[in-house]
């Protein structure tokens, strides 16, 4: 092995003063190279101001620079000043519109100028009203809350403003009411869908009740069997507004 | 292995010392002059090779300082604003997190936003943020119950195993998130350093170097961390690796708050910088008798709860 070695030696070793020379120069400049090398991919690794950097700011620079999806509240109420000022005293009012209707940033992002399909913003479903107000236990004792099973689950909304946390008309009873148990049995005080704190609290009957919630007068058509409906009414459509048509000059 | 120089060889006395020559019989004590003439030779030339290295040592040093100054290419320990995030400076700030146990209502809308803000994997199992309800019967046995980690709020009655049929006498929320503790034991134990601690004292993973191996994840005592799947959207862009809340860390530099404080709808979460002479935070909830939950882990965790906790309910 020793004799290989030195013979392998003696076939390259430089024999001039020259050779020796180039010899030297190709070591050192060989090693020097090496060593500038690993000294900048060591400096280059550790740089924190690149990304691929292993330094400790260059990852806490990372974290930081992550792209946001929800916006800050205070943000919405520059444009939608209606909505503020209607949600600004009630029950409602500490909640950033982002609870319900959804990460908005990209909406405030889009601009002014944006189409609107880049700034349309979630409507609410009932889920997220349920998600807080079903009654549960563990809810706070002061805390508003229904039991779903007792109350008209699936259209909160058409009863409900959830900016100004009033409720207005019933739905649409949509149902027949035929064979079916007088008014006060489901709509009194105590039933299941509370008489409108507006009506008279007096005895009441299903004939005053009738006097208004008759097909065709009103947003609350009812068909009861029996029941005629005046031709005048029978024009005005659900929504309470006379059509065009109906009103002649 | 040097030898003895002969007073008379006029070798200054603090000159290098001459190595012997190897072969030389360990009785040779008198060498004669003209001898180690070359050796001293050699000796002076290694000197100066030596000095010359030293030299361009010290030049480099002086160019490479130069350069420096040119490019700065290292974060310099006196800068008081971090260059890398433009005017934050996480040594000034005093991020404090306060939960209510009082106010939470259980809606989980927390956990919904957590998710969308950090890409943290869907299922219930992978998440940064939680919502536990912790619930005394009127039997005296208490259970805690958090389904699907709260995401989907809460049904009306308790879930726990066990707690079928039983009267809950007494109940609450407690939302849950990492303490981001000021004696971290997921730091200690990481093996490559991958999570540390910022100087504004969030706690952080490194995902590139983190391997996985999930020390931190057994040896957080409040469960903050879990290791990503590997087929999904996750909040460093790598699976595998160690994930844990970071107080939404994109926010809190860019002067937002978390995504769950700024979801919550009852104010149960609330964020502030106590260094802020306008914020009032801890002060308000140190008043009100905010304590960090289980200081007896011994890690000092930093967020405050108020309200019912688990001994009072």
């Amino acid at each position: 092995m020793r004799t290989k070695i030195r013979r392998l030696w003696a076939s390259v070793r430089p024999r001039t003063r020259r050779g020796r020379l180039v010899a030297a120069v190709a070591i050192l400049g060989g090693a020097a190279v090496l060593a500038v090398a690993i000294l900048a991919g060591a400096a280059m690794a550790w740089n924190p101001y690149l990304d691929f950097a292993l330094h400790r700011d260059s990852n806490a620079k990372q974290w930081a620079t992550l792209p946001m999806s929800f916006a800050d509240s205070a943000v919405c109420i520059r444009c939608h000043i209606t909505e503020a000022s209607r949600l600004a005293s009630n029950a409602h009012a500490d909640i950033g519109c982002q609870s319900c209707h959804g990460a908005l940033l990209a909406h405030v992002d889009a601009g002014e100028n944006a189409s609107k399909a880049d700034v349309m913003i979630k409507v609410p479903t009932d889920e997220v009203c349920i998600r807080c107000h079903a009654a549960a236990v563990g809810r706070p004792a002061d805390f508003q809350t229904i039991v779903p099973a007792n109350h008209y689950v699936g259209q909160c909304l058409q009863c409900h403003d959830p900016h100004t946390t009033l409720a207005q008309h019933p739905p649409v009873v949509s149902h027949p009411l035929a064979n079916l148990p007088p008014c006060l049995t489901c709509h009194g005080p105590d039933g299941f869908k509370a008489r409108n704190e507006r009506h008279p609290s007096g005895l009441l009957t299903d004939q005053e009740c009738l006097q208004c919630h008759v097909a065709g007068r009103g947003p609350q058509q009812i068909t009861l069997p029996g029941v005629s409906v005046p031709p005048s009414a029978s024009s005005v459509p659900a929504s309470g507004k006379p059509t065009s048509s109906g009103v002649t000059p | 292995m040097t030898e003895p120089l002969e007073p008379n060889t006029q070798v200054p006395a603090e000159g290098p010392s001459v190595p012997a020559v190897e072969d030389a019989p360990a009785d040779a004590v008198l060498v004669p002059l003209e001898d180690i003439a070359s050796q001293i030779e050699q000796a002076s030339l290694t000197r100066r090779a030596f000095l010359g290295f030293g030299v361009a040592l010290a030049g480099g040093a002086v160019g490479a300082a130069f350069l420096g100054q040119l490019f700065p290419v290292f974060a310099s320990a006196e800068d008081t604003v971090s260059p890398l995030i433009p005017d934050y400076d996480p040594a000034s700030k005093a991020w404090t997190f306060v939960v209510d146990t009082g106010k939470c209502i259980g809606c989980g809308l927390c956990v919904v936003a957590c998710k969308e803000e950090n890409h943290v994997p869907e299922s219930s199992e992978f998440t940064r943020t939680w919502v536990e309800r912790h619930t005394t019967m009127t039997d005296g046995t208490m259970y805690v119950d958090a389904p699907d980690a709260g995401i989907n709020g809460f049904p009306a009655a308790c879930t726990a195993p066990g707690s079928e049929g039983k009267t809950a006498k007494s109940s609450f929320f407690q939302p849950r998130l990492c303490m981001q503790c000021a004696d971290s034991p997921c730091t200690g134990v990481c093996p490559v350093s991958a999570t540390y601690k910022t100087a504004d004292g969030i706690i952080l993973v490194d995902a590139r170097r983190c391997i996985g191996c999930g020390f931190c994840v057994v040896s957080c005592p409040y469960g903050a961390r879990y290791i990503t799947p590997s087929d999904e959207d996750t909040p460093a862009s790598m699976p595998g690796v160690a994930d844990k809340c970071t107080w939404c860390y994109h926010r809190i530099s860019n002067g937002q708050k978390p995504a769950c404080v700024e979801i919550c709808p009852v104010g149960a979460r609330r964020f502030g910088d106590a260094n802020d002479p306008n914020d009032d935070i801890l002060t308000v909830a140190l008043a009100a008798g905010a304590e960090p939950l289980h200081p007896e882990y011994g890690t000092a965790p930093r967020v405050l709860y108020l309200g019912p906790t688990l001994q009072e309910a």
